[in-house]
C-alpha cells in the first residue's frame, strides 16, 4: 500500500521532472545534433571484432550517468561487456586505477600529483604524466533538507550560512542568519541534523570548494575530498546514494548530493535549498543554471577545472565536472584499451546523426547537463592520445 | 510436634532444625507458587518476546519482497532505473548465477580440506592437532570482514613484498571464492571431526583387525559411516557461506550482466541485496526485499534440508 | 549418531577424548598421515599468512602513531590523525545494547524451552529459534534499515525521550540510524545463540538434581534459581562470552544501521561506527597509511574477538566436561 502511493508520488514527481528537462534538453539536443552531423568517430562501425571487458569505479556523482549509459552503449555494441560501475567514491575510483584493478577511474576532481604520492602503490613510481584525464559530465551538488512542515516553502541559503552551519556554528533551523535570509517562512526551533560524505568524495571537494571561494573568512580550509569533521549529531553517508537516504530519512536534517540524485527521490525533491549566486540572486539547482556555470568557465582543463561560484544571474554557483582517469599507455590488452577510448569518447559526446544517442543524451535525461561543445571537443582530443601495447592510438575511426 | 513428647529422649536437633523448616514452607507456600508461577510465566514471556523478531522479518519478507517475484525477476538481468521507467528493475539472474559460481567453487575447495582436516584432527591427538582445533575454533569466530581484506590483499591487488610476487587477478570471482572458502574451512573442520569421532571405535577396529591400512580404514570404514553427519555439516557450512557478505564486499567487483567466468568481476545475492539497500533508485530499494526473500528461503532450504536429509539417513541406514 | 551410544569411548560433542590419549599409533600407511598432514599444513599455512598479512600490513601505523591509536580520539585522514578510541567505544556501547536485552531474554527462553514447554514443542521452539541464526546479516540490516530505523525514529526514540526527559544518554534529536538502532538490530542477531547455548548447558543440569530439590519441597523457580541457573553458570557464561565475540565483529548490518560517524557518540540516539563497520567503509580508500591504520584497527579487532571466542569455548566445553558429558 505504501509503495503504491510512493510509485503514484514517483512517476508524478517524474512526469514534472522529465517535461522540464525536455524543455531545456530538446533545444540543447536540437542544436548538438545539427553540429555533430559528420561526427566520424561515432558514426564509424562500432563493432568489437574480439570479446571484450572493461569496468570501472569511483565517483558517486557520476554513478547515475554511468549506469545509464552503460546500458545503452552494451546494448549497441557487439562483442563489448561493461562491468557495472562500482560508485565507490572519487578518492577509492583514484586508487584503482593506481593499483590496476579497474580500467577507469571516476572522480570529479581531476588526480593530482599529490593525490597520487598519497597513494602511491608499494614499490611503484607513478608521475602525473602517466594518466590522463576525461571530462565525462557535468552536473550541480544540490543542497536539500528535511524539515517536516517546511516543504511548501524553498529555502534561501548563502555560502556563509552554510559554512557555519557545517562548522556547527549554526545550530537551530530558527537561527537569526536563516530566518534573515527566510523572513517569512515559520521555522522551527529543531536541532539542525548535519548530513555529510563518510567516504573520500569529490563531491564534497566541489562543496568545500564553493563555501572556500564564496565565503573564505568563514571556511577555514582547502577544498578536499576528505570527509568533513561534523559537528556533534551530525550524520555520515556513504556515497552520494547514503547521503540521499540519510537526508530522507532523517527529520531537521541538510546535506550535499550530486542533482541527478534529487531527481531519484522524489521526496527530496521537496525540500531543495536555492543558493545565493556571486550575482546575488538565489538560485535552485537546475539544469540551466548549471549550464549557465559552464558557459561562464569555458576554458577548463585537467589543472584548471572549478566552476564554482561563477558570475551571472542565472547561474547556480554549486557545478562541477566529472572526469575519468585512465593510463596514458593503456595496462591492459589492445582489444581491452579500444573499447575503453570508445565508450569513453561515446560517452563524452552527444549524438551523432541518424538519431542514435550518444552519452550525453543519455546524460541529460538523467539530470546532468551536456559537455559543452569545447569539452566533448576536449575529451577527444586527450582521448586521441591513449596509445595500445605498440604505442598505437587506439582511439580510430575504423571498426576495430 | 517436638520429640520430647516422647519421654527421655533428648529433642534432636536436626528434627528440630527440619520441623522448623517444614513449618515455613508450609507457611510461605503460597507465596513461593505464586512468586513460581509468575517468574515461570516471565520465562515463558520471554519465549515470545525472542520469537517476534522472527515473525516480524518474516512477515516483512514475505509482504514487501513477494510481490517482486516473478519469472522477469529470476531470469533477467538488472536494470538501472530510469527517470523514464522508475520501476523497472529488470531481474536478479546475475546475482543468483554468480552466487552458484562463487560459492560453488568455494565449496568444491573447502569440503575437502575440511573433511580431510578433520579426519586429521578426529585421528591425531598430537600438540599439533590440539593447536589446530584451538586455531578452528578462533577462525571460526573472527569476523569475516577479516577475511575480506585478506582477499583483497592476496588476490585482488596482488602480493610485491619481500621478494615474492604474486600478481593480483583483480576483482574476481576466485577472490570471493577464496574468502568465503577460507571461512567455510574451519567450520567443516570442526563440525566434521564431532561426526568422525562419532563413529564407534568398534568399526574403526574391526576394519583394523581385518589387517586393512589406517588410510583405507579411514576412508572405506569411517567416513562412510558418519556420512550423514558429514554431509549436515558440509550443508550448514554451505548455507551459512550463501549468506556472508562482509567478505566479498569489496572483492568481487560489480557486475550487471550474467557472468559464468570466476575470472571476471561477477555479483552475488547476499552483496546484491546490500548494494539495493543501500543504492539511490527507490524501485531498488524496494527490490531488494525480493532478493532478501530468495535468499532467506535458500539458505532456510539448506538448513532444514540438511537436518531433515540426516534423520532420513539415519533412519535408512537402521 | 548410531545404534551404539553406550560405548565410554564415544564423544558426542567436540572435545577431544581424554580417556583415548596415544590409542591409535601413527606409525604405519605414511601415505595416510602424509595427505591428512599435508591438508592439515595447508590449512595452518593459510591460517598463518593470514594473521601475519593483518599484522604486518598495521605495522607502518603503528609505528606512526603508536599506541595512541587506541587512546587517540581524533580518527581524520586528511591530518594523518587516526585514533579509534571513538571507533572503539561504539564497538563496545553496540555489544553492550544487544547483551543487556539479549541475555535476560535469551536464558529466560533457554529456561523456559527446557523447562517449561511440554516435550513436543521442545524441538519445534527451539528449532524456530535457531532459524533466527540463519538468517543472513545482510538481510537483519535491511530490516534494520527499511523497517525498524523508521519506526525507531518516529515512535521509539521520541518516546524514551519523553519518558526519561532527555537526560543522558537519550538526550540527542532522534534520528533513524543510531548507536540505539544498531544495539538492538545486533541483539536479535546474538539472541538465538545465546538461546542455543544455554539450552544446552540448561539441559545438562542432571535432572536428579532437579527433582531432589522439586522433592524437598522448593518451588519450580526457587529450583530454577537456585540448582538449574547455578549449575549450568559455566554454560551460560559461555554462550555470553561467544554471542559478545559475534556481535563485536558483525560488520554489515552494523554497517548499514550505525551512521558510520567515527565521532564521540554523545548519547544513544546518535551516530557512531564500530571497528568492524570501519574497516569495510573505508579499507578500499588507499592512503596506505590509512590502510595501515585500518589495518591496526582489524588487528585490534581480531585480538578482541580471539581472545573473548576462546575464552567463550574453554567455559563452554569446561561445562560439559564438568556436568559428565565426556
Amino acid at each position: 500500500m505504501r509503495m503504491h502511493r510512493t510509485v503514484r508520488l514517483a512517476i508524478t514527481a517524474t512526469a514534472v521532472a522529465v517535461t522540464a528537462l525536455a524543455m531545456v534538453a530538446v533545444p540543447a539536443l536540437a542544436g548538438t545534433r545539427s553540429a555533430k552531423a559528420n561526427d566520424v568517430y561515432l558514426t564509424a562501425d562500432t563493432r568489437l571484432n574480439k570479446p571484450a571487458t572493461i569496468g570501472g569505479a569511483g565517483s558517486t556523482f557520476a554513478a547515475p550517468l554511468q549506469n545509464a549509459a552503460q546500458a545503452l552503449f552494451q546494448a549497441r555494441t557487439a562483442n563489448a561487456t561493461i562491468n557495472g560501475y562500482q560508485a565507490v567514491g572519487s578518492g577509492t575510483g583514484e586508487s584503482d586505477i593506481l593499483k590496476k584493478i579497474v580500467d577507469w577511474g571516476g572522480t570529479d576532481v581531476p588526480m593530482s600529483q599529490a593525490d597520487i604520492n598519497s597513494k602511491q602503490p608499494y614499490g611503484a613510481d607513478y608521475t602525473l604524466s602517466q594518466f590522463l584525464q576525461v571530462p565525462i559530465g557535468l552536473g550541480g551538488v544540490a543542497i536539500p533538507y528535511n524539515v517536516p512542515g517546511l516543504t511548501a516553502k524553498t529555502l534561501t541559503l548563502t555560502a556563509a550560512v552554510l559554512a557555519n552551519i557545517y562548522l556547527g556554528n549554526i545550530k537551530y533551523w530558527d537561527s537569526a542568519a536563516i530566518k534573515a535570509l527566510n523572513p517569512k517562512v515559520n521555522l522551527p526551533h529543531k536541532e539542525i541534523v548535519v548530513v555529510a560524505r563518510a567516504d573520500s568524495s569529490g563531491t564534497t571537494y566541489i562543496f568545500t570548494d564553493f563555501l572556500r571561494r564564496a565565503a573564505k573568512t568563514v571556511w577555514p580550509t582547502l577544498p578536499s575530498k576528505t570527509p568533513l569533521t561534523l559537528p556533534t549529531g551530525g550524520i555520515a553517508g556513504s556515497g552520494n546514494a547514503g547521503v540521499a537516504a540519510d537526508i530522507e530519512n532523517t527529520p531537521n536534517s541538510i546535506g550535499y548530493v550530486e542533482y541527478s540524485y534529487v531527481l531519484l527521490n522524489p521526496s527530496l525533491l521537496k525540500g531543495v535549498a536555492a543558493i545565493v549566486n556571486k550575482a546575488g540572486v538565489a538560485v535552485l539547482p537546475s539544469k540551466a543554471g548549471i549550464a549557465a556555470a559552464a558557459a561562464a568557465k569555458p576554458d577548463v582543463t585537467a589543472t584548471n577545472f572549478s566552476i564554482v561560484w561563477q558570475a551571472g544571474k542565472t547561474t547556480y554557483p554549486i557545478a562541477g565536472y566529472t572526469w575519468a582517469v585512465i593510463w596514458k599507455h593503456n595496462q591492459t590488452l589492445d582489444i581491452e584499451g579500444t573499447l575503453l577510448v570508445k565508450y569513453l569518447d561515446w560517452l563524452s559526446h552527444s549524438g551523432a546523426v541518424d538519431g542514435t544517442t550518444a552519452g550525453q543524451d543519455v546524460a541529460a535525461l538523467q539530470g546532468y547537463v551536456p559537455l559543452p561543445a569545447n569539452i566533448q571537443a576536449l575529451a577527444r582530443a586527450t582521448l586521441l592520445q591513449v596509445t595500445g601495447l605498440k604505442g598505437q592510438v587506439l582511439l580510430t575511426t575504423n571498426g576495430s | 510436634m517436638s520429640t520430647s513428647v516422647i519421654e527421655g529422649i533428648p529433642p534432636d536437633p536436626i528434627l528440630e532444625r527440619r520441623e522448623l523448616v517444614q513449618r515455613v514452607a508450609r507457611r510461605t507456600l503460597d507465596r513461593r507458587m505464586l512468586v513460581s508461577r509468575g517468574m515461570v510465566g516471565l520465562c515463558g514471556v520471554t519465549l515470545l518476546i525472542a520469537l517476534i523478531p522472527l515473525f516480524a522479518i518474516l512477515y516483512s519478507l514475505i509482504q514487501k519482497g513477494m510481490h517482486w517475484w516473478s519469472i522477469d525477476f529470476f531470469t533477467k538481468v538488472p536494470q538501472f532505473p530510469s527517470l523514464i521507467d522508475p520501476n523497472d528493475i529488470g531481474g536478479i539472474s546475475n546475482a543468483i548465477i554468480g552466487s552458484l559460481v562463487i560459492d560453488g567453487i568455494a565449496a568444491l575447495f573447502a569440503i575437502p580440506i575440511g573433511v580431510i582436516a578433520g579426519l586429521f584432527l578426529a585421528e591425531s591427538d598430537s600438540k599439533f592437532a590440539s593447536a589446530l582445533r584451538t586455531t578452528a575454533e578462533i577462525m571460526t569466530g573472527l569476523p569475516s570482514i577479516l577475511l575480506g581484506i585478506f582477499a583483497y590483499q592476496m588476490i585482488v591487488i596482488g602480493f610485491n613484498e619481500w621478494g615474492i610476487k604474486l600478481p593480483g587477478i583483480g576483482f574476481s570471482g576466485i577472490a570471493g571464492s577464496f574468502a568465503i572458502g577460507v571461512l567455510m574451512i574451519p567450520v567443516i573442520m570442526k563440525a566434521s571431526e564431532t561426526a568422525l569421532r562419532a563413529v564407534p571405535s568398534t568399526i574403526r577396529e574391526a576394519g583394523l583387525a581385518l589387517g586393512a591400512r589406517r588410510g583405507i580404514v579411514a576412508r572405506k570404514v569411517v567416513i562412510p559411516t558418519a556420512l550423514p553427519g558429514l554431509i549436515t555439516a558440509v550443508l550448514l557450512a554451505f548455507s551459512r557461506a550463501v549468506g556472508e557478505t562482509a567478505p566479498i564486499l569489496w572483492v568481487i567487483g560489480a557486475s550487471t550482466m550474467v557472468q559464468w567466468n570466476p575470472k571476471m568481476q561477477m555479483a552475488s545475492m547476499p552483496l546484491a541485496i546490500f548494494q539495493s539497500a543501500t543504492s539511490p533508485y527507490v524501485a531498488l530499494r524496494e527490490a531488494a526485499w525480493g532478493i532478501a526473500l530468495f535468499l532467506v528461503c535458500v539458505v532456510l532450504v539448506l538448513n532444514l534440508g540438511s537436518r531433515f536429509f540426516a534423520a532420513w539417513l539415519q533412519r535408512e541406514r537402521r | 549418531m548410531s545404534a551404539v551410544s553406550a560405548s565410554p569411548f564415544l564423544a558426542t560433542s567436540d572435545q577431544p577424548l581424554v580417556e583415548n590419549r596415544k590409542r591409535f599409533s601413527t606409525r604405519g600407511d605414511s601415505a595416510h598421515w602424509a595427505v591428512l598432514y599435508g591438508v592439515s599444513g595447508l590449512f595452518a599455512l593459510i591460517c598463518a599468512v593470514f594473521i601475519i598479512s593483518i599484522v604486518v600490513s598495521s605495522i607502518p601505523a603503528w609505528r606512526h602513531a603508536g599506541l595512541s591509536i587506541i587512546y587517540g580520539r581524533v580518527w581524520n585522514q586528511g591530518s594523518d590523525s587516526f585514533g579509534a578510541l571513538p571507533i572503539i567505544t561504539g564497538t563496545l556501547a553496540t555489544t553492550a545494547i544487544a547483551l543487556f536485552f539479549a541475555i535476560p531474554i535469551g536464558v529466560g527462553c533457554a529456561l523456559a524451552i527446557v523447562h517449561v514447554i511440554p516435550g513436543r514443542l521442545r524441538i519445534f521452539l527451539s528449532s524456530l529459534v535457531e532459524l533466527l541464526a540463519a538468517v543472513p546479516s545482510v538481510v537483519y540490516g535491511l530490516w534494520g534499515l527499511l523497517v525498524i530505523a523508521p519506526w525507531f525514529e518516529k515512535t521509539v526514540q521520541p518516546d524514551l525521550a519523553k519518558i526519561t526527559g532527555g537526560r543522558f544518554p537519550f538526550q540527542a534529536p532522534p534520528e533513524g540510524v543510531s548507536l540505539l538502532l544498531a544495539g538492538c538490530v545486533l541483539f536479535v542477531m546474538v539472541l538465538p545463540m545465546i538461546v542455543a547455548l544455554s539450552r544446552d548447558a540448561i539441559a545438562i543440569v542432571p535432572h536428579d538434581q532437579f527433582e531432589g530439590a522439586l522433592s524437598v519441597g522448593a518451588t519450580k523457580w526457587q529450583v530454577l534459581r537456585k540448582v538449574v541457573l547455578p549449575g549450568a553458570r559455566t554454560g551460560i557464561v559461555g554462550a555470553v562470552t561467544l554471542a559478545t565475540a559475534r556481535a563485536l565483529g558483525e560488520t554489515v548490518a552494523v554497517a548499514m544501521v550505525i551512521g558510520l560517524n567515527p565521532l564521540f557518540p554523545p548519547s544513544l540516539f546518535s551516530t557512531a561506527s564500530t571497528l568492524a563497520s570501519t574497516i569495510a567503509l573505508q579499507f578500499q580508500d588507499a592512503t596506505p597509511l590509512q590502510v595501515a591504520a585500518l589495518g591496526a584497527l582489524a588487528v585490534i579487532l581480531m585480538t578482541l574477538t580471539a581472545i573473548v571466542n576462546w575464552f567463550g569455548r574453554r567455559l563452554v566445553r569446561g561445562a560439559a566436561f564438568r556436568a559428565g558429558v565426556v
